[in-house]
């Protein structure tokens, strides 16, 4: 295995060869795994620029590894991987970790034991030559950023998860790394301390216009991190997009899934007429009348994916709607009514304003609005 | 995360570092063949090669006295191993599951007897329960039966139980089977029917492991055989070793002494392969201390409590305290004349003890113990970081390394014996040779046990940091094998330094180790001079030993003890 030799950030400035609007970050069929089936197949993703990106998916979907081989920790057996514009790996040579210039945060820390926090945070500065009165200056800069200042000269083991990824992120950010990765940063930390650190990971990137991918399983933190969001399905990108666009125009319904959708139904299509849609839910036979947009094209027979959206269910009178259900229970969830209505054996969930107010047994009408028509998975099937 | 990317996490080998490797890795199967592999082919070799062709050195075995010391060796191990496992489990139980009071106190003081070497014991034992000793000079009772195959037993029983109380008390600290047991006493079972359905049980393969691990270690014993026995005419396979070397002489007695210790090893070989086996399925192992001491004890002691107390006390005080004064009573008094009040203390003793040729024993016994340790503390690091980048080879090269201390002591030295003497005879390195084949497992393991505790993330983080793979080894992996390398010369410095069974059988007449000298001191009946050389060698190894413990915690050094096995 040769060895690319070049340090990202300096190399790029001196030859000036990559073009201007290059993005910081350029996957391009990235193969990755020796043995067994890929880890990696095929994955293209270019990040720009102080973007943030978000990497999502079920474990073992290769998210992590995606971010190891952009590091240097994994080389990609096929493709080319280019960081601000500089070629890193490809087709079997790679420059070492140590030349990429690229701060990284484990999920567990992984601070050094034996170093206190301040000569962790000052290291990546150190191994670059930077004199010690320097280093120790901008490593304390940067705890005070983070919040800790006087925690300088403590053990890292002396401090409590959330602290110590706060020491860790501050390490990532030294030794002025042109791109910041972070794998499950806020997974191994308490519930109460996510929050702040979430925000903080968005406004030191959003300050620095740093070029940040956070992988993570959350859905939820995910859309609230990121400027994009990679869906990644064994080792493949399922779908690269917006919050926005992956709420409104999921590709499939893993995705819709996956991002958090929670009626989501094999279906047969029966017939249409006009915005109506009647279809038969493909495990068990029951019909459902669904409203689709005017976009949505579907032929009669087809098999397809459908989305029925919490927020986008009527619920009226019994008799006035598509169809009547029943109303098995309703909660109070995160300010709003979760209602859960049987329809012909089907469990539709409900998002309504205000306190529940539907009572157990309920007959009830439901009109379902905006309903999403996706491809069939085919093979999954199940829910 | 599946293995290939854990394999991967450090980046393959560059072009440029293969050769280097190679090399190291060469010299590092190179080295444990010549420390191990051609020892033992020899021993082979000479065992069926004796001058009476393949067969007479094997007829030496059937001889006579070898038949009966081996019928000795059985007996006396199987017996001592009753005593040793039944104790221990006893033990365990009572720290781990009773409310006995001062638990925490007897869990550590039940350990102590394994730094006092065993011939120490011994010698200890003989000073304070038989005839002229402590207690015939205070209370007119003597049991001289000690010096013979009952004493043997009963000091290889009680040595023996620490081993299986450490192993019984791993088991039952582990998390889960306290959990079990809380299941099995909600669902209405009695504490006693739960200790007979779930604790035994489920500790019953560390009780397994714990009896085969005494018997091996009492097998392979010499410094309780060598001072009690030996006097009584009484002969085990490692006595009979030692007098066939010693007293016999010639290139007969080599090969008769290899044939029987080629024995001895094939023996324990098959006992810590049934052991491994064992020993293997012993739970999560995860041990929470906080077990310890439930709120609810398993065993509830009642109005049994104080005399509970009292009997492990009186124990403590029988077993360890008593023939502790004893040897420092005969230490301090004038010959034959045991003396209790201060006022009539001697120190001749000691002055013999610490002058002339024992001074110089001592002193290398030190320089060997310290050089075995920092070869081995040293060796052990350098072959865990080599195993790191794992090879099939290197990791079979360490694996014989392991192999001279699982055999007993006595087949270690032969072997060395038979394939150095040539050159080495009378000389300090043949010892020393002999020591780091024998201990060089423990900074192997240590160190690889040190290295595979270490996250591969501190090593990844260091190379984004801008560490080079060379640096990222000297900032971040050395300083977390710093402590698993003090450990280990500190280990290595305790067994080295009170070793009796390798050094009695390689020391020429100018390279007696003080071992040595204790146990010919005892040999010539000089009973304050051995009880003064014994006091010695047991002050160093009680001071290094706290050395080593200031160093890193108790915990992990009891950890330590219980990884290693059979320290004989």
């Amino acid at each position: 295995m040769t060895t690319l030799r070049a340090d990202v950030g300096t190399a790029t400035a001196a030859s000036g060869t990559a073009p201007a609007e290059a993005p910081a970050v350029e996957l391009v069929g990235v193969t990755l795994g020796y043995r067994g089936p890929a880890v990696l197949e095929a994955v293209d993703l270019a990040v720009e620029a102080g973007e943030i990106v978000a990497i999502v998916g079920p474990s073992g979907s290769g998210k992590s590894s995606l971010l190891r081989s952009i590091a240097g920790f994994l080389e990609p057996v096929n493709g080319s991987i280019r960081v601000g514009g500089q070629l890193v790996a490809e087709g079997g040579r790679s420059v070492p970790p140590e030349h990429r210039r690229v701060g990284f945060v484990f999920q567990h820390y992984a601070l050094w034991p034996h170093m206190t926090v301040r000569e962790n945070v000052a290291y990546p500065w150190k191994t670059r030559g930077v004199a010690k009165e320097e280093r120790t200056r901008r490593a304390e800069e940067l705890l005070s950023q983070m919040g800790l200042e006087g925690f300088g000269d403590r053990s890292p083991t002396t401090l409590s998860g959330g602290q110590q990824q706060r020491v860790a992120l501050a390490r990532g950010l030294a030794g002025d790394p042109f791109l910041l990765l972070l794998d499950e940063p806020l997974s191994s930390v308490d519930a109460a301390r996510r929050d702040e650190l979430q925000s903080l990971i968005i406004d030191v990137a959003r300050a620095q216009r740093l070029t940040t991918l956070v992988t993570t399983h959350d859905q939820r933190e995910a859309t609230t991190l990121a400027d994009r969001v990679v869906v990644l399905s064994a080792g493949r990108i399922a779908q690269c997009a917006t919050p926005l666009e992956l709420y409104e125009r999921p590709v499939n319904a893993f995705v819709a899934r996956f991002m958090g959708a929670l009626n989501v139904f094999e279906v047969r299509v029966d017939r249409r007429e006009g915005d109506r849609l009647r279809v038969a839910i493909v495990n068990g036979g029951h019909e459902l009348v669904t409203r689709v947009g005017p976009a949505d094209e579907v032929t009669a027979g087809e098999a397809v994916a459908l989305i029925v959206r919490p927020e986008s269910i009527r619920l009226v009178p019994p008799g006035t709607g598509d169809q009547d259900g029943t109303v098995l229970r309703s909660a109070l969830v995160d300010g709003r009514t979760e209602v859960r209505v049987e329809v012909g054996g089907v469990l539709l969930r409900i998002f309504e304003a205000g306190p529940p107010r539907r009572l157990a047994h309920e007959r009830i009408g439901l009109v379902l609005e905006n309903c999403l028509v996706l491809p069939s998975q085919g093979e999954s099937t199940a829910n | 995360m599946s293995t290939a990317p854990t394999d991967l996490a450090f980046g393959r080998p560059r072009a440029a570092g293969r050769q280097p490797d190679r090399l190291k890795i060469g010299a590092l199967i190179a080295g444990a063949l010549v420390l191990v592999g051609y020892p033992l082919l020899d021993l082979l070799r000479s065992a069926l090669s004796g001058p009476g062709g393949p067969l007479g050195a094997w007829r030496a075995i059937a001889a006579h006295p070898v038949a009966t010391a081996l019928t000795h060796t059985v007996v006396v191990s199987a017996c001592a191993t009753a005593i040793a496992s039944g104790l221990g489990v006893a033990m365990a139980l009572l720290v781990a599951r009773s409310d006995l009071p001062f638990r925490r106190w007897f869990a550590g003081a039940w350990v102590a007897p394994l730094i006092v070497p065993a011939y120490v014991t011994g010698v200890a034992w003989l000073d304070a329960y038989t005839s002229a000793g402590l207690s015939d000079h205070v209370a007119h009772l003597a049991a001289n039966w000690l010096g013979g195959p009952v004493g043997v037993v009963l000091l290889l029983g009680l040595q023996g139980a620490p081993l299986a109380y450490l192993l019984v008390l791993a088991a039952l600290r582990s998390a889960h089977i306290g959990s079990l047991e809380e299941a099995a006493r909600s669902a209405g079972r009695s504490p006693f029917g739960v200790l007979v359905d779930v604790t035994l049980p489920l500790v019953k393969s560390a009780i397994f492991g714990g009896i085969l691990l005494v018997f091996v270690s009492s097998a392979s014993d010499f410094g309780i055989p060598a001072v009690l026995a030996i006097p009584a005419g009484f002969s085990t396979v490692t006595t009979l070793i030692y007098s066939d070397l010693s007293f016999a002489g010639g290139p007969n007695a080599i090969s008769s002494a290899g044939a029987l210790s080629g024995l001895l090893g094939v023996v324990a070989i098959v006992l810590l392969i049934a052991t491994s086996r064992a020993a293997r399925p012993r739970g999560d192992g995860g041990a929470t201390r906080s077990r310890g001491g439930t709120a609810r004890p398993l065993i509830a002691l009642g109005r049994l409590r104080p005399f509970a107390a009292v009997g492990c006390l009186l124990f403590v005080v029988v077993t360890t305290i008593v023939p502790l004064a004893a040897l420092f009573l005969t230490s301090v008094s004038p010959a034959f004349v045991l003396v209790i009040s201060p006022a009539h203390w001697v120190a001749s003793a000691y002055a013999a003890a610490l002058s002339g040729e024992n001074v110089a024993a001592l002193g290398r016994s030190a320089l060997l113990a310290a050089s075995a340790g920092a070869v081995v503390a040293l060796g052990g690091a350098f072959v865990a970081l080599l195993i790191r980048r794992s090879s099939r080879l290197t990791s079979a090269a360490a694996a014989l390394l392991s192999l001279p201390f699982a055999l007993p002591g006595s087949v270690v030295a032969i072997a060395v014996l038979i394939a150095w003497q040539r050159w080495l005879y009378g000389t300090l390195l043949i010892i020393l040779l002999d020591y780091v084949a024998r201990f060089a497992v423990i900074g192997v393991r240590t160190s690889v046990g040190t290295l595979g505790a270490l996250s591969e993330d501190l090593i990844a983080a260091a190379r984004v940091s801008g560490a080079s793979t060379r640096r990222a080894t000297r900032d971040v992996v050395f300083p977390a094998l710093m402590p698993g390398i003090v450990t280990s010369f500190a280990i290595t410095f305790l067994f080295g330094i009170h070793e009796l069974t390798m050094s009695s059988l390689l020391a020429g007449p100018s390279t007696r180790t003080f071992a040595v000298e204790v146990l010919a001191a005892e040999e010539a009946g000089e009973v304050a001079l051995t009880a003064a050389l014994a006091i010695v060698v047991t002050v160093i190894t009680v001071v290094v030993a706290g050395a080593a413990l200031a160093v890193r915690s108790s915990r992990s050094l009891v950890a330590a003890d219980i990884g290693l096995e059979v320290p004989a």
